[in-house]
């Protein structure tokens, strides 16, 4: 028998008390049914402690865990007799209350799942349906779940990571070692943002003194401890808590100083040989080569000759036709100004940062 | 301006990575920069020899003439942003940690609450 005093004790009172009220409420309705043989309410599989609303499959619960990238969903649905088939249809939202952005996986029978997405961050809900027409209330998981990001132990060699950055990293004569400056567009002392899965952050430019002259460097940042570090190849940066930012060629003493090269031009206007003029000093990587002409066209210079950042030789290219004897050369580069980050093109590894398979900050 | 932040926590040698670690902060536009020195030497992954060529050993460093060097270029730079800002009569935009006002600047605070720091007497709507 249901009172007034039941009803006021659940509205105001506590669950146990909306419990009561609701269990005399369907045991009346029973009782209803049994004196007039109408058939209001179906009992569910847990008769006399809990109901449901026919046609639709009775609430279970859903409990969400996420690490290493991946967020793993798990369905317990109330066990029915006979059994039947029941459809979950799950969901997600940044926001808590679903007003946006919802994301619907496909409608499977399957009661646990496992969704790959690094660095995000969801709330979850499920709902269930016998015919996936008539779904029963969604029943929301309490919280957000972070995937985290994916960690190099559950990750294959060769893997793409999902990482950049917009530093420039370059590097300048300090004296009596080389200097190398970390900086974002805005030019030295800017800051510049660094991308990680899903998450963004602006990290800070930095000046790191006491680097060796002509060397290959790949810098990395440690969010932990805020500081760079600067290694002499690229699995050295690896570490999960590091966050790649890129690879400079680091300048010799004095600075880069350009050679100069001029043409040896045969009778017939062909390039024959590329005259090293002077050698320069602190070349790191091959110079480019452009020849200045109003006549001649298709001549290319060979294989560059380097020792100790100096240039020694260039091996003559194609010939190419119609240049003359006063066309001067153009000689630029000879040194890399470091390039942005983490998710640049890696030499022969299609942009990828991989492990162990002897790629120097050189290739970068 | 830039200037050493204070705290161990933000000046240290960092032994694992043999790194001297200078923190900077602007304390105009709020942004930080890190000095940093390498005073250690990596070692040849197969015969174990440091690398000395091309690097300073630790007793040839001075550090203070160092991290004031950089911290020389870095004002230059600020103060040539400032100016040019002052020749065109621009309002500054900062980060929230912003300590100080540059010399005739003062706070104005937009409705979406972020912070504009433009000069004195300027009106706006």
């Amino acid at each position: 028998m249901i009172t007034q005093s039941m009803i006021e004790a659940a509205a105001h009172g506590s669950v146990k008390d909306r419990t009561a009220l609701y269990r005399s409420l369907f045991a009346e309705i029973q009782s209803l049914k049994a004196s007039t043989g109408t058939q209001l309410l179906q009992a569910g599989a847990n008769s006399g402690t809990q109901g449901s609303v026919q046609g639709v499959p009775p609430a279970g619960s859903i409990s969400v865990t996420g690490a290493d990238g991946s967020v793993a969903i798990a369905i317990t649905p109330v066990s029915e007799t006979p059994t039947k088939t029941v459809y979950q249809e799950i969901s997600y939202s940044p926001s808590v209350n679903f007003a946006s952005d919802i994301v619907t996986l496909p409608v499977t029978t399957a009661t646990s799942q496992n969704v790959a997405m690094p660095g995000g961050s969801f709330y979850w809900r499920f709902r269930s349906s016998y015919d996936q027409k008539k779904w029963n209330a969604y029943q929301q998981f309490s919280g957000v779940v972070d995937a985290g990001l994916i960690s190099s132990e559950s990750s294959n060699n060769a893997v793409p990571l999902n990482q950049s950055n917009y530093a420039t990293i370059d590097s300048v004569d300090g004296g009596s070692s080389a200097n190398v400056r970390v900086q974002g567009n805005g030019g030295y002392g800017s800051s510049y943002p660094a991308i990680k899965g899903t998450q963004q952050r602006v990290l800070p430019g930095a000046t790191i003194i006491n680097v060796p002259y002509g060397s290959q460097r790949v810098v990395a940042y440690d969010p932990k401890n805020p500081q760079y570090l600067v290694k002499s190849d690229l699995p050295a940066v690896f570490a999960d808590h590091l966050i790649p930012v890129g690879a400079v060629s680091v300048v010799g003493a004095g600075g880069v100083v350009l050679p100069t090269v001029s043409l040896v031009v045969d009778g017939s206007g062909r390039v024959i040989a590329w005259n090293v003029i002077t050698q320069g000093n602190g070349l790191t990587t091959d110079v480019t080569l452009v020849i200045n002409t109003t006549t001649g066209s298709g001549a290319t210079p060979g294989a560059q000759t380097r020792s100790a950042g100096k240039l020694i030789s260039i091996s003559p290219g194609n010939p190419g036709l119609n240049y003359d004897p006063s066309d001067t050369v153009t000689v630029s580069g000879g040194v890399s100004g470091g390039a942005a980050g983490g998710g640049q093109t890696i030499g022969g590894n299609g942009g990828r940062l991989v492990f162990s398979d002897g790629t120097t900050a050189g290739d970068i | 301006m830039w200037q050493r932040k204070q705290g161990h926590q933000h000046h240290y040698l960092d032994m694992p990575t043999m790194m001297h670690v200078q923190h900077l902060e602007n304390t105009h536009s709020g942004a930080p920069h890190i000095l940093q020195i390498s005073v250690g030497h990596e070692s040849c992954p197969h015969c174990g020899s440091p690398h000395w060529e091309g690097k300073r050993r630790a007793e040839e460093i001075d550090p203070k003439e160092e991290f004031e060097r950089a911290i020389e270029m870095l004002n230059e730079s600020h103060v040539n942003q400032l100016a040019y800002a002052a020749r065109h009569g621009l309002p500054l935009r900062t980060n929230l940690t912003a300590k100080a006002l540059p010399p005739g600047y003062t706070v104005h605070r937009e409705e979406s609450g972020s912070r504009l720091i433009i000069p004195h007497g300027t009106i706006t709507k």
